[in-house]
């Protein structure tokens, strides 16, 4: 539970390259790494959270995110039921903070999921998912530079299980 | 430089699980027109490297929802979707299953046998099931019943059919 003392309070993040962020605790807290690590370190504000795995840039983008969604409840333990109802809709505001090149996507994805954010991980999921939704394997994997490392009798065995889908 | 090469298994199941739609709304299947988009995607997906299909095959959830909505198949594409359907069932293992099948202007009712006797194997295994077939024409003669039809199936394959499922609507 946060406190009034809390909301005002600021949090220092520092960067793998070295660069300080000077955030509001309400900002910071949208991740729960740093909301545990500041529970960790208790009433030191002067304590600079270090975050190895996330660049300036990437950071300063990941903390956009949360400034606009700072006000945001906290998100509820998932179930099983909510999987169910989970669809490829993204809000407006988030859409177009996610219109950025392939590679910011899947740094932003790789810092939500580090940083312990689950709504920004689901919007960086549900975009890649998008972007997936109904392109042929050839489409999806010159879109992200893949390699087809099938062996042709794995490529055999393949065939055979799709043929149905093919003569539709 | 990041790429999708660099997601965690568990984050691209995520992003593959959401390309699929595989949490479609029962009993909503079939007023979407779907028409078995969800498997196409999923073996789409499954056929970009082989790591995606082992992150495809590894979770057998991916597996477990089967919808499938044929016009007038021929009996070369209703065996191929028996296989299909095979290969699913055993990779989604001990998962409940979600199964909507719809085909429509069916010629021969035992031309899907092989499917529908796929599906009752598993019947323990039934959390959400439709299966909803339709002859080829309402008023054409191959409607009526012809002892061919019948003949094409086993009685004991007509009595499993008759009697699968009994056991959900127990209690």
């Amino acid at each position: 539970m946060s406190t009034t003392e809390d909301k005002t309070r600021k949090v220092k993040l520092v960067t793998s390259d070295n660069e300080e962020f000077e955030v509001d605790w309400e900002v910071a807290t949208r991740s729960v790494l740093i909301k545990h690590m500041l529970e960790d370190i208790g009433e030191s504000e002067e304590q600079a959270i270090p975050l190895p795995n996330v660049t300036a840039n990437v950071l300063k983008k990941v903390l956009e995110w949360c400034e606009h969604h700072r006000k945001d409840p906290e998100p509820a333990p998932e179930s099983s039921d909510d999987n169910r109802k989970r669809t490829l809709e993204i809000g407006d505001w988030d859409a177009k903070f996610i219109q950025v090149d392939q590679e910011m996507l899947f740094e932003i994805i790789l810092a939500a999921n580090y940083l312990d954010i689950k709504a920004l991980l689901d919007v960086g999921c549900k975009t890649v998912a998008n972007m997936i939704k109904g392109k042929q394997p050839e489409e999806i994997r010159k879109m992200f530079n893949i390699v087809n490392d099938f062996t042709p009798e794995e490529e055999a065995q393949i065939k055979k299980e799709n043929e149905w889908a093919e003569d539709r | 430089m990041s790429s999708v090469a660099n997601l965690p298994d568990e984050i691209l199941g995520d992003v593959i699980s959401l390309a699929i739609k595989n949490w479609r709304v029962f009993p909503d299947i079939f007023k979407t027109e779907n028409d078995f988009k969800d498997c196409v995607a999923l073996i789409d997906i499954s056929q970009v490297c082989r790591r995606w299909r082992e992150v495809a095959m590894t979770d057998p959830a991916l597996w477990s929802s089967l919808y499938i909505h044929l016009q007038r198949p021929s009996t070369e594409l209703l065996r191929q979707v028996a296989y299909f359907a095979g290969v699913c069932l055993a990779r989604s293992q001990e998962i409940p299953l979600t199964c909507a099948i719809t085909i429509s202007s069916l010629f021969d009712i035992g031309r899907v046998q092989p499917l529908i006797l796929a599906l009752v194997a598993h019947e323990a295994r039934w959390s959400r099931i439709a299966i909803n077939f339709t002859p080829r024409s309402p008023y054409s003669m191959s409607n009526i019943p012809r002892p061919g039809i019948i003949a094409n199936m086993s009685v004991d394959n007509i009595v499993y059919l008759k009697t699968a499922g009994a056991d959900h609507l127990k209690g």
